[in-house]
C-alpha cells in the first residue's frame, strides 16, 4: 500500500496548480458571446470623443480616426455574412459612431477641433448606445 | 463673457467653414461677370425657355459648394442676365445636393430616405425658382445696380486694342475681389454674426426635442426655420441627422432638418436680400420652408417608424466613396481663407459707413 503525499508535497502541488490555472484559463478560447474587438473599438471611440471635446489637434485626430475606421472595417469583415441581427445592429451603431467622428474631424478652427454641442452630444450618445447594445449581446450569450 | 466667447468661436468656425468656397465663388463670379455677355445670355435664355431652370438646378447639383459659398456666383449669374428662376434654382440646388452627399446619405440613411432627399433636391429648387420669378420683384436693387455698373474704371475706349485673355482674367479677379467681395462680404459678415447669436442662444438639444416621431406641424415649421438660419454643409450634416434618426427622430422631421439646414442660412439670406431684393428672398425662403414641410409630411406618410437597415460593410464602403468625393480643405487654407473673407467683410463695412456718412452729410449740413 503506497503512503499518501506529505503535507509539504500537497502544498507544493496546490501552489503549482494555482500558478498554472490562470494560464490555462488565458490560453483557452474566449468565452462564447464576448465581443472583445467591438468593446475595444467602442472604448477607443469614447477616448476619441473625449479628445474631440478637449479640442485635439485636427491633423492628429484625422489620422487617428482613419486608422480607427480600418479597425472597424476589419471587425465587420471578420464576422462574415452569418452575423446575428443583434450584432449587425451593433455594427450599424459603430458605423454611425465612425461617421460622427469623421464629422467631428471636419470642425477645426486654427488647427484644433471645435465641434458644435449638438454633434458632440450625438456622438457621446451613440457611443453609449453601442455599449448598451454590446452589454445586451454579451448578457444574452452568457 | 462666456457667451461672447462662444459667439466669437462660433462665428470664427463659420468663417473657416465657408471662407474657401466664398473665395472660389468670388473668383468664379468675376469670370462670369467678365466673360458672360448679358445680351447673349438673354438670347440664350429666351431660346432655352423653361429649360434654363433645370439647367441651373443641374449645374448647382454638381458643384460641391455650401450655402455661403454659392452667393457670389449666384449674384454674378443674376447680374449677367440669367433669368431669376434659374439663378434661384441654382442657389438652392448647389448646397442641398451633390454627389458626395447622395452617396453618404445612402450609406447612413438608407435607400428610401436617400430617394426622398434626391427627389426633393431635384424638384424643389425648380419649383422655388419659378415661384420667386413669378412673385419676386422684377426691378434691380440699388446694390445690384451699383455692382452691375462698376467695371473698375476700365471701360473700353473706341479704337483701342481688345484686352488679351490674361488681362480679362485679371480684370475679372479685380471685379470679383474688390467690388463684389466687399459688397457681399459686408452682408455675409452681418449674417455670420447673427447666425453665431442664434447658435449660442438656441438651447442644446432643442432640435432633438422637436424631431420626435410624428412631430406636429408646428414642430416641423420651427425645425425648418431653425434649419434655414444655421450654416451647415450637407455632407457634414448627414451623420448628425442619421444619429437623430437612430435616437428616435421621425423620418419626415429628419428630412426637413436635412434640407433646410443645407439649403440656406442667415448670411446667405441677408446677402441675397441686398442684391435681389426683400420680396424675392422672402418668396424664396417661404417656398423652401413650405416645400420642406410638405416633403417631411409626405415622407412620414410613406415611411412611418422608419429605421434604416443597412449592410454594415456596404455602409463603410459607401462612406469611403463619399469621403473621396468630398474636397478636403487643408487647415492652413481654411484659416487663410477665413482671414481674407474677414478682411473683405471689414472692407465692405468701411464702404457702407462711407456711403452712410455721404448720405447723412447733406442732412447735417442743412441750415436750421
Amino acid at each position: 500500500m503506497s503512503r499518501p503525499p506529505s503535507r509539504g508535497r500537497r502544498l507544493w502541488i496546490t501552489a503549482f496548480a494555482a500558478g498554472l490555472l490562470p494560464g490555462l484559463v488565458r490560453a483557452g478560447p474566449p468565452a462564447p458571446g464576448l465581443r472583445t474587438a467591438e468593446r475595444r473599438w467602442l472604448e477607443r471611440s469614447a477616448e476619441l470623443a473625449g479628445e474631440a471635446q478637449r479640442h485635439a489637434v485636427a491633423t492628429d485626430f484625422r489620422r487617428e480616426i482613419e486608422a480607427h475606421r480600418e479597425e472597424l472595417r476589419a471587425i465587420v469583415r471578420n464576422d462574415g455574412e452569418k452575423t446575428p441581427a443583434s450584432v449587425q445592429q451593433l455594427h450599424r451603431t459603430m458605423i454611425l459612431v465612425n461617421a460622427l467622428l469623421h464629422a467631428a474631424a471636419e470642425c477645426h478652427q486654427g488647427g484644433r477641433l471645435v465641434c458644435p454641442a449638438d454633434l458632440m452630444r450625438e456622438l457621446v450618445g451613440q457611443v453609449g448606445q453601442g455599449f448598451a447594445q454590446l452589454d445586451a449581446i454579451e448578457k444574452a450569450a452568457g | 463673457m462666456q457667451t461672447l466667447e462662444s459667439m466669437v468661436s462660433l462665428a470664427g468656425g463659420l468663417l473657416q467653414d465657408a471662407g474657401f468656397w466664398v473665395l472660389v465663388s468670388l473668383a468664379a463670379g468675376g469670370l462670369v461677370h467678365e466673360f458672360l455677355d448679358p445680351a447673349r445670355v438673354q438670347r440664350a435664355m429666351r431660346r432655352a425657355g423653361a429649360a434654363s431652370v433645370p439647367a441651373g438646378m443641374a449645374l448647382g447639383a454638381l458643384l460641391p459648394m455650401c450655402s455661403c459659398g454659392v452667393v457670389p456666383l449666384a449674384v454674378s449669374f443674376y447680374l449677367g442676365g440669367v433669368r431669376p428662376a434659374a439663378v434661384m434654382a441654382f442657389t438652392m440646388a448647389t448646397p442641398v445636393i451633390n454627389p458626395a452627399a447622395v452617396v453618404l446619405s445612402y450609406a447612413l440613411l438608407g435607400p428610401q430616405l436617400t430617394l426622398a432627399y434626391v427627389a426633393f433636391g431635384l424638384t424643389a429648387p425648380m419649383l422655388v425658382g419659378w415661384t420667386t420669378e413669378r412673385w419676386g420683384s422684377p426691378s434691380m436693387s440699388a446694390t445690384a445696380a451699383r455692382l452691375k455698373s462698376c467695371c473698375c474704371g476700365e471701360e473700353p475706349v473706341s479704337g483701342a486694342r481688345a484686352a488679351s485673355p490674361g488681362e480679362r482674367v485679371a480684370r475679372a479677379m479685380r471685379w470679383g475681389f474688390s467690388v463684389l467681395g466687399p459688397t457681399l462680404g459686408f452682408y455675409i459678415g452681418i449674417g455670420i454674426v447673427l447666425a453665431a447669436v442664434v447658435g449660442v442662444i438656441a438651447p442644446t438639444g432643442w432640435i432633438s426635442s422637436h424631431l420626435g416621431s410624428g412631430s406636429p406641424l408646428l414642430s416641423l415649421l420651427l425645425v425648418a426655420l431653425f434649419g434655414a438660419s444655421i450654416y451647415v454643409c450637407a455632407v457634414a450634416h448627414i451623420p448628425l441627422v442619421a444619429a437623430m434618426l437612430a435616437a428616435g427622430a421621425g423620418p419626415g422631421a429628419a428630412i426637413v432638418f436635412l434640407v433646410t439646414g443645407a439649403a440656406t442660412n442667415l448670411p446667405e439670406l441677408i446677402a441675397l436680400q441686398r442684391v435681389l431684393g426683400t420680396r424675392m428672398v422672402a418668396v424664396y425662403l417661404a417656398g423652401l420652408v413650405v416645400l420642406s414641410i410638405l416633403a417631411g409630411w409626405l415622407v412620414n406618410l410613406w415611411l412611418p417608424d422608419y429605421r434604416p437597415l443597412l449592410d454594415p460593410l456596404s455602409s463603410l464602403q459607401l462612406g469611403d466613396v463619399a469621403e473621396r468625393l468630398t474636397p478636403v480643405i487643408p487647415g492652413w487654407l481654411a484659416l487663410g481663407s477665413a482671414i481674407l473673407v474677414g478682411l473683405l467683410c471689414l472692407w465692405g463695412a468701411g464702404q457702407w459707413l462711407a456711403r452712410a456718412a455721404g448720405r447723412l452729410r447733406p442732412l447735417i449740413a442743412r441750415p436750421m
